[in-house]
């Protein structure tokens, strides 16, 4: 499955984390995403608070990724700034070796747009519309017609496992398969990174779980080199992630590589 | 090509996005549709009532005309000595001068246009050509004959009482031209019978003049103003029905000023409407720019939308104005009717559909253009984030400040009138109002003090938050709106539509009642977690987040 070099237990400090991982059995042109020394404030109360704090990692493709911290650690800073949603006060992010860290609002729609694919905790799904129909809303953005892209969208919930859902709308589906709607359009426009925001934190354990297993599969998809980077509170679905990053008050606590179950 | 995907493409966003919601919410859409109606309705009324009214004047002096280029019209509705006529045949450059009587005359079923011609008038090529030049020859035998329209409403034979004189009908005359003429209502006699009838020996109403090839219209105006020296007044035909469109338009720019302040008050109400979806369709804008969405795109998609609605209601109002013009017309009171020759018929002149339809789409698109300024507002992050987090939630202090300082100087103003003119009642029941007023910040400044002791000042930090001071106290004001559980609701506010369309919120909303009764354990967990997803920094706050405090807070709510 093109699976990421596996390393249980293995907590690296942050200056190791910098450092190319093994990549060795992954796709050749994968995602690499770069941060160095980023630092993110913001003002509370009249004082500044760094909800990121000299960051530095080195992400790759064919991973999936699950951050984790305690309330306010950033890791939701983190994601919005991978997703270019936000931009760092000092630092640089480096996505397969453009800086995205200095891009303006424009561009910064352009890249969501083609590089970047959101899953969001409650779903975000679009209620007036089919499954289909919200799979196929980042093409209509695109300027491509609703008819030419209902084959993709289609096919792309069939992946998902809702080949026979497509024309009911997200009132006529359950949490779990809402999700997967999500993740369908997430990959409309086939992008190299995905970020999920706590996806399974609105789902039973049941139903997280197959949600967790499909994002993986996105991850290993052979061939594609897809980064995967999940938040999460649920240590348990973190767990089912390659590797493991900790924050902590806005600094690396930790960066494990994890062996998933099966 | 290009361009043509872009379209489609726009089209099928527009279908998606904007018609979908529009059916969703019917009774906002019907309000914006009908207020857009009743500015359209309005306005092509106006425009059917008072272009029917200069139309017809219009028709009938061209009718008349033909190739006429210049008439001499009496200074006063007494008309001017028939002598004239000579004078002015005699002037160079005139090619005919023909005398008329042109004016309203009674009959037993009511007034009817009288025409007294002589042949010379089939010179003009107007609709009196035909009817001129032959049967006048016939009406040698029959002395007080006359031709009338088809409108009049008598047979060829029939003898009516025309003004002081009974006149025979000899023919009634027919073709489309003949007819559409004041719409048919008029009668056609000899120059000296209608003189007669209406007692004006010797005097005409009007003598139209046409020039000869390669005479100078100037020249010849000049030359026949002199002949006339004053008894009567030359100008181009059309002079007579500009002087029929100067009496009404005082009334005409009335009815159209108010026709424009309907228009303004719909763009007002539009721009309501539209400041409202805005607000609604937040979560789907910052989910929409979360994954990609360029600002100008969703903007442009609202103005379309704004447009249709504009578009939709300019057309039915169209109807419904086209409709009451027709109705009003049959009730015109005689003061605006009894100054005009023409039988006034309703008509509705080809620019007024075209201009409506573009006033009520440009108002309603220029007022969803300046409700739409608020997407510009609308973070992507607020995808991710609750409520709270955008520049656009923050109210700033020193607006707070003017808005207290407003208020209070408005009560007391109010307050003055009031117990100046009549009684405290009034004053009692504005108390009361702003008592109630001042009950409600209460609860949400206690609201937000308990949020501030258990939370701490931070809710959550995103891109242009402020101090937790102000975020906790907006988030308090804006009450459920900043429960993280309500993020995946696109319709906040509207439980109702909620459960219908989504089951996530429905479940949160059933949770939230089940908790209010017994306190349901699981629900509460729930929320606390997403609270403190939504939290502050820091590893302590994560724990009274979930805390037994933090549940009895939220089942409280």
């Amino acid at each position: 499955m093109g699976r990421g070099p596996r390393a249980p237990g293995n907590a690296v400090s942050q200056e190791a984390i910098i450092k190319p991982l093994d990549t060795s059995d992954t796709p050749k042109h994968e995602l690499t995403i770069e941060l160095r020394d980023v630092v993110r404030e913001y003002r509370v109360g009249g004082q500044s608070v760094r909800a990121l704090d000299e960051i530095s990692l080195r992400l790759t493709g064919g991973q999936f990724v699950s951050v984790v911290g305690p309330s306010g650690a950033g890791k939701s800073t983190l994601l919005h700034l991978l997703g270019a949603l936000d931009s760092p006060d000092s630092g640089s992010i480096s996505f397969d070796g453009d800086e995205i860290g200095r891009l303006s609002d424009e561009q910064q729609s352009e890249f969501r747009h083609h590089r970047v694919g959101f899953i969001f905790q409650f779903f975000n799904l679009l209620p007036t519309l089919s499954a289909w129909e919200n799979v196929a809303v980042p093409k209509l953005l695109d300027g491509v017609r609703l008819g030419k892209v209902k084959p993709d969208a289609v096919r792309l919930l069939d992946r998902v496992g809702l080949g026979n859902r497509t024309e009911h709308r997200p009132a006529e589906l359950s949490g779990g398969q809402m999700q997967r709607v999500a993740i369908a359009r997430a990959l409309m426009m086939n992008p190299p990174l995905i970020l999920a925001d706590e996806p399974t934190g609105n789902l039973d354990s049941e139903t997280g779980a197959s949600i967790l297993a499909l994002l993986a599969e996105v991850a290993h998809e052979e061939g594609r080199g897809r980064l995967v980077v999940m938040v999460t509170h649920n240590s348990d679905a973190a767990a089912t992630t390659d590797r493991i990053i900790t924050l902590q008050d806005g600094r690396l606590g930790s960066d494990e590589m994890s062996v998933v179950p099966g | 090509m290009k361009s043509g995907s872009t379209i489609a493409a726009a089209a099928s966003r527009l279908r998606l996005f904007s018609l979908r919601e529009l059916a969703v919410h019917r009774r906002r859409t019907i309000a914006s549709i009908a207020v857009m109606a009743v500015s359209a309705m309005y306005l092509v009324a106006v425009f059917g009532i008072f272009g029917s009214i200069t139309g017809s004047v219009n028709r009938l002096g061209d009718g008349i005309a033909g190739i006429a280029a210049l008439e001499v019209s009496g200074i006063t509705d007494g008309g001017f000595p028939d002598t004239i006529t000579a004078e002015i045949a005699a002037v160079p450059g005139v090619a005919t001068a023909a005398p008329m009587i042109r004016m309203s005359a009674p009959t037993p079923t009511g007034p009817v246009l009288l025409f007294g011609a002589d042949k010379s008038s089939s010179e003009l090529g107007g609709a009196l050509k035909d009817a001129v030049s032959q049967p006048l020859e016939d009406l040698s035998a029959s002395p007080d004959g006359v031709q009338i329209g088809p409108g009049v409403g008598h047979k060829t034979g029939d003898k009516f009482q025309l003004g002081s004189g009974e006149v025979t009908v000899t023919d009634v005359l027919e073709g489309k031209q003949l007819a559409d003429l004041n719409g048919g209502h008029y009668v056609l006699a000899p120059l000296a019978l209608a003189q007669n009838v209406t007692g004006r020996q010797g005097q005409l109403d009007s003598i139209l003049i046409t020039t000869k090839p390669g005479a100078d219209l100037g020249t010849v105006r000049a030359s026949v103003t002199s002949a006339v020296n004053g008894r009567a007044i030359v100008a181009p035909p059309s002079m007579r029905a500009a002087r029929a469109g100067d009496g009404v338009k005082m009334m005409n720019y009335m009815a159209l000023m108010g026709a424009v302040v309907a228009v303004v008050v719909g763009a007002f109400l539009i721009y309501t409407t539209m400041t409202m979806v805005i607000t609604q369709r937040r979560p789907v804008i910052s989910m929409l720019r979360a994954i990609g969405g360029r600002r100008a795109t969703i903007v442009r998609d609202m103005l379309a939308e704004a447009a249709i609605l504009g578009l939709i209601g300019g057309a039915i109002g169209s109807g419904i104005g086209i409709l009451l013009g027709r109705i009003a017309i049959g009730r015109l009171p005689p003061a605006i009717t009894q100054g005009l020759e023409a039988r006034v018929e309703y008509w509705l002149p080809g620019y007024a559909i075209p201009a409506t339809l573009t006033a009520t789409v440009l108002a309603s698109v220029v007022a969803a253009a300046m409700a739409t300024r608020q997407v510009y507002k609308v973070s992507p992050i607020e995808a991710l984030a609750p409520v709270g987090v955008s520049a656009a939630d923050r109210v700033p202090r020193w607006l707070r400040l003017a808005c207290g300082v407003g208020a209070v100087a408005v009560f007391a103003v109010s307050a003055l009138i009031v117990v100046a003119r009549s009684g405290t009642i009034a004053v009692v029941a504005m108390s009361a109002l702003f008592l109630r007023r001042d009950r409600a910040r209460l609860r949400a400044h206690h609201a937000h003090r308990q949020s501030h002791r258990r939370n701490g000042p931070s809710v959550r930090i995103g891109r242009g938050t402020r101090g937790g001071d102000d975020r906790a106290f907006t988030a308090a004001s804006l009450g459920h709106r900043n429960d993280r559980a309500h993020r995946g609701c696109h319709h906040r506010g509207d439980h109702r539509y909620q459960r219908r369309h989504d089951p996530v919120c429905a479940r949160n909303l059933l949770a939230r009642r089940g908790c209010r009764r017994v306190g349901e354990r699981r629900f509460s967990r729930q929320v606390s977690h997403q609270r403190s997803a939504a939290g502050s920094f820091g590893k302590g706050r994560r724990r009274a987040g979930r805390g037994p405090r933090h549940r009895r807070r939220v089942c409280i709510r």
